[in-house]
């Protein structure tokens, strides 16, 4: 076997342009399939990944959409804070409906990572913990997710001063926020974020308006002028989000909920809460739904496209096999005088077309993740967003399969000719 | 050992040939020869087990080639029939020394350096072992030709118009250096050709008439 795909290899090399150009145009084709593929695959593990399980998300009202990505992915700016005892009832661990629920205090940065105040609970949502250090038990104190440590270079005993919105070095605060731990990865936007309990955010915030203009820049607390130095060095802070609803007239941005079951009743609670209360309960999974309608109609473009690259691929494949058929049907002829079978024959051919399809997916697959490296270079740079360039998808091993079976259907026929090669005449001809 | 009886073939019903039989004990050689278009090569590919007769029996070694099933007859011919060509064709990709072991491989038998350097250096293309077939001259290729032919010790050698394109010289040695090789390892020699050059060198020769 080894025999005859080396021998099939010195075939393709000694027509190094045709096979070159054969190869590269699959390998084109494989690396646009591949990298749609891999980034749609990604792009829907990091969104699953990233539900973290939420049912619901209240917050204020306004585009259900925005709380989504404000809250879950962290790529939008929120709608606005609402007061803790407009959300009470949902803080509460008696809530009949409500499994788990965590507060989210959003606004600052830093070095565009989101500083995200919030409890304990958020470590379980997002299934992580503490690598190194401990968690934040003070004001000021902070535990930098994996990828922000990394990228800020942050580890236990660092200190940072936040700023307003997601712009580096704007607007800073005065107060220095201390690193005490580093998270666990988990491979979600939990990676990318800074953690600090809700005191953090109130009192960084004590003269500036909720209703501040700055979308992105949605501060905490107006109505309590609390001032640092008014802090006790021993303050103590929420862990829990039962514990905010002590705080009834502090703001959170949003609170994420884990419902108990999916039984009519916890359907109706979202409902019930935009019907009824000054809150909005937005719902990921249908959001997200919404979000892949509107963008359906591109993917199935785009999956239109890779089929068509990869038939264009086919048919460079198919061609090349025919031409270097023709140019080599005295070799052929006399291979079968020398006791060659006419399976050995097609088979020689077959694996050309395989080796072909072999080098246009390593070409392809190499071109396709190191596009996706760059591109997730750029997007963890831009939105926090991260890619996994290198991992192995199973859609790769899928289109690995149908390039191979493409490159079997693309030899058939000219397997097939070389199966029947007419000795007599051919060598008459020759 | 090669004999033919009543060999008939007709590519349509206006062109039938009846040939001679021939007998040529191993070791022996024969020159068939005629005018062109008399069949000599469509004789030669009958006898090569590439064209099936109309009717008539092939026997080489006192196998009926024509009784074997298809994939039986390649494997026949590989290992018990070697074929040189007026024009030589080579495996392009692969060196002269390979297009010895490709032989060897298709007549299912493995590849046996000793035996291809033996031939090289007895058809002085020692020199050339590792150079691609194609770069070697029309004197050369023939010469490859006939190492191939002889690769796997055939029962048959059958040479068509082995010396066309040769001076007298050149002509000469090639037909002397077949007959040597073939009395040497026991093959019955066939020399197909209309050259006339070629009648001093037979005892035994045959002509066919269309």
């Amino acid at each position: 076997m080894m025999y005859w795909f080396r021998l099939a290899w010195r075939n393709l090399a000694d027509r190094p342009l045709s096979t070159l150009l054969t190869v590269l145009l699959l390998a084109l084709g494989i690396s646009i399939s591949a990298f749609l593929l891999i980034t749609e695959r990604q792009l829907n593990d990091n969104f699953s990944r990233n539900l973290a399980g939420v049912d619901l998300i209240l917050g204020a009202k306004g585009s259900p959409l925005q709380t989504v990505l404000c809250n879950l992915y962290h790529i939008d700016s929120p709608t606005g804070n609402v007061e803790v005892n407009e959300v009470k009832a949902f803080l509460h661990p008696a809530h009949p409906l409500i499994r788990a629920r965590v507060p989210l205090l959003l606004g600052d940065s830093y070095k565009t990572h989101r500083l995200v105040g919030t409890t304990y609970e958020f470590l379980d949502f997002y299934q992580t913990g503490i690598a190194t250090g401990r968690k934040w038990q003070k004001p000021f104190e902070a535990v930098a997710g994996s990828k922000a440590a990394k990228a800020l270079s942050l580890k236990p005993g660092s200190s940072f001063k936040s700023s307003h919105g997601l712009l580096p070095d704007v607007d800073e605060h005065d107060h220095l926020i201390t690193i005490t731990g580093i998270l666990q990865p988990t491979g979600s936007i939990a990676d990318q974020l800074i953690l600090t309990s809700p005191q953090t955010v109130w009192y960084s915030h004590p003269h500036q308006s909720e209703t501040h203009e700055d979308v992105e820049h949605i501060h905490s607390d107006e109505a309590n002028h609390h001032h640092p130095e008014h802090l006790k060095p021993d303050s103590t802070i929420d862990t829990s989000a039962t514990q905010l609803i002590s705080h009834p007239d502090r703001s959170v941005t949003s609170v994420l909920v884990r419902l108990k079951n999916h039984n009519f009743q916890a359907l109706n609670l979202a409902r019930n809460i935009n019907e009824n209360t000054a809150i909005q309960a937005s719902n990921p999974a249908i959001e997200l739904n919404r979000l892949y309608d509107t963008m359906g109609v591109g993917e199935q473009i785009l999956r239109y496209l890779v089929l068509i690259l990869l038939a264009v691929g086919g048919a460079a494949i198919f061609i090349a096999l025919l031409q270097a058929l023709k140019d080599r049907k005295y070799e052929l002829a006399i291979m079968r005088v020398m006791g060659g079978s006419p399976t050995q024959l097609a088979g020689l051919v077959l694996a050309e077309s395989l080796l072909m399809c072999v080098l246009g997916l390593v070409i392809g697959l190499l071109i396709a993740h190191t596009g996706l490296w760059f591109f997730g270079t750029y997007a963890a740079d831009k939105y926090k967003y991260s890619f996994d360039a290198w991992q192995w998808t199973m859609q790769e091993t899928r289109l690995c399969g149908i390039v191979l079976i493409l490159g079997c259907l693309a030899a058939v026929f000219p397997a097939v000719s070389a199966y029947k090669t007419e000795l007599s005449q051919t060598l008459t001809d020759s | 050992m090669i004999v033919t009886k009543d060999v008939c073939f007709e590519y349509n019903a206006s062109h039938r040939w009846h040939f001679p039989d021939i007998r040529i004990d191993a070791g022996g050689s024969m020159l068939i020869s005629g005018l062109s278009g008399s069949g000599k090569t469509t004789f030669m590919h009958i006898l090569a087990g590439i064209l099936k007769p109309l009717s008539g029996k092939v026997f080489v070694n006192d196998t009926d080639i024509y009784r074997l099933s298809s994939g039986a007859l390649d494997k026949f011919r590989g290992r018990h029939i070697g074929l040189v060509f007026q024009t030589p064709h080579f495996i392009r990709s692969l060196s002269v020394a390979e297009n010895l072991g490709i032989a060897m491989k298709l007549a299912g038998n493995k590849v046996h350096t000793p035996r291809i350097q033996e031939l090289l250096t007895r058809l002085q293309l020692d020199q050339y072992a590792k150079s691609p077939a194609y770069k070697l001259s029309t004197g050369e290729r023939q010469r490859l030709s006939i190492a191939r032919a002889l690769v796997n010790s055939p029962a048959v050698l059958l040479a068509d118009e082995p010396t066309s394109s040769l001076d007298d010289l050149r002509s000469s040695r090639v037909i002397e250096l077949l007959k040597q090789l073939c009395v040497e390892q026991g093959s019955s020699l066939v020399i197909i050709s209309h050259d006339t050059r070629l009648k001093s060198h037979f005892a035994s020769q045959t002509i066919i008439h269309s």
